[in-house]
């Protein structure tokens, strides 16, 4: 299963699942549900820590690439010699050499309505965005590597480039990236029921309607996209890949090199940020191991960040109008949503398809009958649309917190009692949409009350705040989130010594698997924290897994390895019965301490010493792995489970934030921003609070700065951080945050994901203040100064 | 990409980098290496030679004089802060020294003849760019968008540049030349920047020393300044920068210099808006609004063929915006004055929004270091 594709998959009957174990974190010492700080921190904050252009086996060179200076041209000719001929470079390759060899050499294929070809690791005959790959250089070192790459000679015949999703869909003249989409148009999809939509709006009192832009972005995420390949003829390849998902990885290459998956061995060390981009397989990591192959020596690429932000991929893109059907009471009976979704030059992967499922979210935390939503991803001859953190629902919830507010202006409603009015409320869950999600469980009006009670909601001062000239407004935006689903392997093996080893198919790249996973696991076998050690990020090791992307990982991940501990724990007590001549059901445990139970209460220590009765989880370890096992028992002690998640469990929450605008430089400032978010149980507090202070700096990006922008030549302006704006430090508000607890009865431990609820709300909040500060129905993101002036100086004309 | 391979020399002096220069193909030179550094790794520089001049002994230091503060061109800017706002003897033999609350009181000669330059300074990148980039190598740089340009040019400063044939001395208008342009050839060094001091308002300076006991040459007339920027989100430069001089003479703006930059291709002065200024009393009601109908023509003194703009800010919007920028520079500037600081009927800097709320954390460009 790929990326953020199993967000949404089908209804599960919460009747179903034991509710009890969300109960036992009662215990006051438990590791669960404390802030325990994050084991890894140390490695990474101090250097220690190995990414994967910190590996370098013996004799490594390095790959670069040459990517196309022009968004849109037909291939004329590439010559390499110029390349070939310098000191240390050990080869030049185009498409024509990989054709010529036995791997394919196209990405996995997007699954689109359209038939049209997956984007190829080199280029063909066409090239369709700015930066796409066009030939790569191998030298024995990167900047020679990188000078060779300059040296190498293509000559384009230029095309007509579109870079807008819906005039490449609607304007008859827009240039025609595929023969075999005539219309630029690579998939339509519809969710909810039109008719039943039609209806409901013929029947309500007024519509209200929005026209939108959901920015395209860049994924920055510290480290760059890396890889090394390494081939041997009698064990196959081994990659080391910067990657969210290892397993994900090793299916993807094995296509595109066109191997069996037991032919290639992925490992992924520490990965510094992914965001999404590195949930999708990139022509880099192919190259490498192709290359690999070619020359007999390990191959490195490091991508250049200006490499990561010409094709890294992207994120959004979206052009929405949108309609609310509303009644003068304030009750909506009807949403419908018209998209066009950017897909870039080539579907990637589930990254194409996310369009598709955007809508899902539309509903977000309101009872709403009839929603509909037609969405058309469309070929653009930029780069690569994929998921970046949310993948669609950050697109869908800001258009519902955007219109719902529309909708308050135009009733003359308090935006906040529009919502109120139509929140679904906690008796109905599960909860149904009429876009095919199901919600899991919710409470949504106390996280709302309290968000508006930390900020002040009705206490707030109306347009102009303190006497400075600025204009103050309050946003609110409530939010669901779905995450987890599908399934993820979780391995526990319990060393003879009594050591713990966890093994999990996740891949923590910045999400602090390594803490969160061993409070889970100790809690679950009563052992010290540290005597638990987790592992992720090799195929070679680790039972097939899914990844991380989608707010999974606790969720999935978290549920393997507690499942997994359990099924180790049961054993243990089997053979623990064995060694103290009872049944196993008589074995009581605590704290590492198998007694016989009814001997003692509570194992104390004179019980321990009282070696008859009692036996040390050690002792049980050792004997799992010694002679003296009886013959109805397997030696060793671990066990591994495929947890699936059916369905998903919908965080939900409401940030609320307020600004102050300056009206005669379109200057925000963000006074105070707020956030509750209810993900179920928090396993670690402190880690959720980082995943949202994450998610929200990010959301406040695009919110505010962040802009991917082509010319109308389809070349790339924001290729650098100097021109691409990500927030720094100084620029976001101090985050505050509150949090409600409703478990999802869907799993045992009662957790949600978090990753993505800061990308999902920031949005809408920052909008929905800035537009009550200026009293205007919309202005689109990213706001900056221009933008907000721009809008400032529309209204003074009116 | 490799950097391409270059000689790298110390020059001992300036007569020796100068020779240096002469002599070796292709060659440039290294002070705080903020522009050359980048462009050797994006390869857009590809020098033959590297002269680094960042510890040449002649180039570095501030010389307050009778008539000038003179710079060295690779005086850090922080060091220019730590010695330029050294208040000196100023402390005790002020005249102003007496008055509580005197906004002159205990302020450097700089700060007293120049203090828009200083907060321009002050405004540059951050601590570590502080500390290792030089005066002269911005102004040589000639960045749109940098924020030493405009203030040099309202501080009338002059660039000195040496060369084979000797040193000449070049205003800042006339350095200026373009867009990372400017007047110092390619074997030709800059080694200060002159800053005059006030006296009087008629254009001369460099009034007499002796006449004021001292040398400590504070200002005969009441002068004021700021610079006030919008920082770019981006790049950190000024999006838009303005930096104001003026001079009050019993009430009233005897004489202004504006400047800005970030919005056209080298920074400039904005001269109807000077004159508009001229004249104002800022003692009185109504200077308010005086002063915003003195600011309103801001855009017609930047040509438009040279406005600048980008992805983030369109050129269009920083030539809208300019005039609020200035409004606010000149505001700070008056409340920098004695009359300013007086507290009048209708003291003009109350209302003005903080320029730059966001970037850099950076609200107050007036005062201070930045927090």
């Amino acid at each position: 299963m790929s990326d953020a594709e199993s967000a949404d998959a089908g209804a599960a009957d919460p009747s179903e699942h034991d509710q009890e174990a969300v109960d036992e974190d009662a215990d006051t010492d438990a590791y669960t549900g404390s802030g325990e700080k994050r084991r890894e921190d140390a490695a990474l904050l101090s250097g220690r820590a190995e990414y994967t252009d910190d590996r370098e086996p013996p004799g490594t060179v390095h790959l670069a690439f040459v990517r196309s200076e022009h968004g849109h041209a037909d291939l004329e000719e590439i010559d390499t010699s110029a390349a070939e001929a310098m000191d240390d470079v050990l080869g030049a390759y185009t498409w024509a050499d990989v054709e010529a060899s036995p791997s394919p050499g196209r990405l996995q294929p997007p699954g689109l309505d359209r038939d049209v070809p997956a984007h190829p690791v080199l280029a063909t005959d066409r090239v369709r965005y700015h930066g796409q790959p066009v030939a790569v250089v191998v030298a024995e070192d990167r900047y020679r590597a990188r000078d060779a790459a300059a040296a190498v000679d293509v000559e384009y015949d230029p095309l007509e480039a579109v870079v807008d999703p819906e005039t490449a869909a609607t304007d008859s003249e827009a240039p025609r990236l595929f023969e075999a989409a005539p219309d630029n148009i690579a998939t339509t999809a519809e969710l909810g029921d039109r008719d039943a939509t039609e209806e409901a709006f013929a029947a309500a009192d007024r519509t209200v309607s929005i026209d939108l832009e959901n920015n395209r972005l860049i994924s920055s995420a510290l480290e760059p996209r890396a890889a090394i390949g390494e081939f041997d003829p009698d064990e196959g390849f081994t990659v080391t890949v910067t990657s969210q998902s290892p397993h994900g990885h090793r299916r993807k290459l094995a296509h595109t090199l066109g191997v069996r998956e037991g032919e290639v061995r992925v490992v992924s060390p520490r990965v510094g940020g992914g965001f999404g981009h590195k949930g999708h397989h990139h022509p880099g990591e192919a190259m490498a191991a192709w290359c690999a192959r070619e020359l007999e020596v390990p191959v490195k690429w490091t991508a250049t960040r200006s490499g990561n932000y010409l094709e890294g991929a992207h994120g959004r893109d979206h052009r929405t109008t949108a309609e609310l059907a509303i009644d003068d009471d304030g009750t909506i009976r009807g949403l419908r949503a018209e998209t066009y979704a950017s897909v870039g030059g080539y579907g990637l992967g589930s990254g194409a398809r996310m369009p598709v499922r955007y809508g899902r979210l539309l509903s977000s935390q309101y009872a709403i009958d009839a929603i509909h939503c037609e969405t058309r991803a469309v070929f653009t001859t930029t780069a690569p649309i994929h998921s970046y953190r949310g993948a669609g629902r950050p697109e869908a919830i800001y258009v519902t917190e955007r219109l719902i507010d529309v909708a308050a202006d135009e009733l003359g409603l308090d935006p906040v009692e529009l919502r109120r009015r139509n929140l679904i409320s906690p008796e109905a869950f599960p909860y149904e949409t009429p876009v095919g999600a199901t919600y899991d469980s919710g409470d949504y009006e106390p996280a709302m009350d309290k968000a508006l009670e930390a900020i002040g909601y009705d206490e707030r001062t109306d347009a102009t705040g303190a006497d400075d000239g600025r204009l103050r407004g309050v946003g609110i935006a409530n939010y669901v989130e779905s995450t987890g689903g599908g399934f993820e392997s979780g391995l526990v093996r319990v060393l003879p010594d009594g050591d713990v080893a966890v093994y999990a198919g996740t891949h923590s790249h910045g999400q602090g698997h390594e803490t969160t996973y061993a409070q889970l696991v100790a809690d679950a076998l009563e052992r010290p924290i540290d005597r638990i050690q987790v592992s992720e990020g090799d195929t070679a090791a680790i039972p097939t897994g899914t990844g991380t992307f989608g707010s999974r990982s606790t969720i999935v991940g978290g549920n393997a390895v507690v499942e997994s501990a359990e099924k180790v724990l049961a054993k243990a007590r089997r053979i623990a019965a064995t060694e103290l001549g009872v049944d196993s059901a008589q074995i009581g445990y605590e704290d590492g301490t198998f007694a016989v139970s009814g001997a003692n209460d509570s194992v104390s220590a004179e019980a321990v010493s009282g070696a008859d009765e009692t036996v040390s989880f050690e002792d049980i370890a050792d004997t799992a792995y010694g002679w003296g096992l009886p013959d109805d028992l397997e030696p060793g002690l671990e066990s591994t489970t495929f947890y699936d998640l059916d369905g998903a469990a919908y965080t939900f929450g409401t940030h609320a934030c307020v600004v102050a605008v300056d009206p005669d430089t379109g200057d925000v400032e963000l006074e105070r921003y707020f956030a509750v978010d209810d993900c179920g149980e928090r396993v670690n507090p402190l880690i959720v609070e980082g995943q949202v202070h994450g998610g929200v700096a990010q959301g406040i990006g695009q919110a505010r700065y962040e802009q991917v922008a082509y010319d109308d030549d389809g070349t790339l302006l924001t290729e650098t951080m100097d021109s691409y704006g990500v927030p720094r430090a100084a620029d976001l508000p101090s985050i505050e945050t509150d949090s409600t607890v409703t478990p999802s009865p869907l799993n045992e431990l009662g957790v949600k994901g978090i990753g993505e609820a800061g990308t999902i709300a920031a949005p809408p909040a920052v909008v929905n203040a800035v537009c009550d500060a200026l009293d205007i129905t919309h202005v689109d993101m990213p706001l900056t100064e221009e933008h907000v002036w721009r809008a400032i100086s529309d209204q003074n004309e009116e | 990409m490799f950097p391409p391979s270059f000689d790298y020399h110390r020059a001992s002096s300036v007569s020796e980098a100068l020779s240096l220069l002469a002599e070796l193909p292709d060659a440039t030179l290294l002070a705080g290496g903020h522009a050359l550094l980048p462009r050797l790794k994006n390869g857009r520089a590809e020098p033959g030679a590297v002269v680094d001049v960042s510890e040449l002994p002649e180039l570095i230091g501030v010389d307050v004089g009778s008539e000038a503060t003179v710079v060295g061109a690779a005086t850090t800017y922080a060091t220019l802060l730590e010695t330029g706002t050294e208040a000196g003897d100023a402390d005790e033999e002020s005249d102003a020294g007496g008055s509580v609350g005197d906004p002159t009181a205990g302020r450097s000669v700089l700060e007293q003849h120049a203090p828009a330059f200083l907060e321009a300074t002050r405004a540059v990148g951050d601590r570590q760019i502080r500390n290792r980039g030089t005066v002269g190598g911005n102004l040589a740089e000639a960045h749109p968008e940098s924020d030493l340009p405009a203030a040099a040019l309202v501080a009338d400063a002059s660039v000195r540049i040496r060369g084979s044939g000797g040193e000449r001395e070049v205003a800042v208008e006339e350095f200026l030349t373009g867009a990372f342009e400017s007047a110092v050839g390619d074997d030709e060094i800059v080694t200060a920047v002159r800053i005059p001091h006030v006296d009087g308002w008629d254009g001369s300076n460099g009034g007499d020393a002796e006449e004021n006991g001292s040398d400590r040459n504070e200002p005969t007339v009441d002068n004021g300044g700021a610079y006030v920027r919008k920082t770019h989100p981006t790049s950190g430069y000024a999006m838009v920068g303005v930096a104001v001089r003026v001079g009050i003479d019993d009430g009233v703006i005897a004489s202004a210099r504006v400047a800005a930059n970030g919005v056209a291709d080298t920074a400039l002065r904005l001269s109807s808006v000077e004159t508009a200024l001229e004249g104002i009393d800022v003692t009185t009601e109504g200077v308010g609004e005086r002063v915003t109908a003195a600011v309103e023509n801001a855009p017609a003194d930047v040509p438009e063929a040279t406005r600048r703009g980008d992805v983030h800010a369109s050129a269009e919007y920083r030539v809208s915006v300019l005039p609020t920028y200035v409004e606010r520079a000149v505001r700070a500037a008056v409340d920098s004055t004695e009359a300013g600081s007086d507290g009048g009927p209708d003291s003009v800097g109350d209302s003005a929004p903080d320029s730059d709320s966001g970037r850099n954390g950076r609200r107050d460009q007036q005062g201070g270091e930045p927090r």
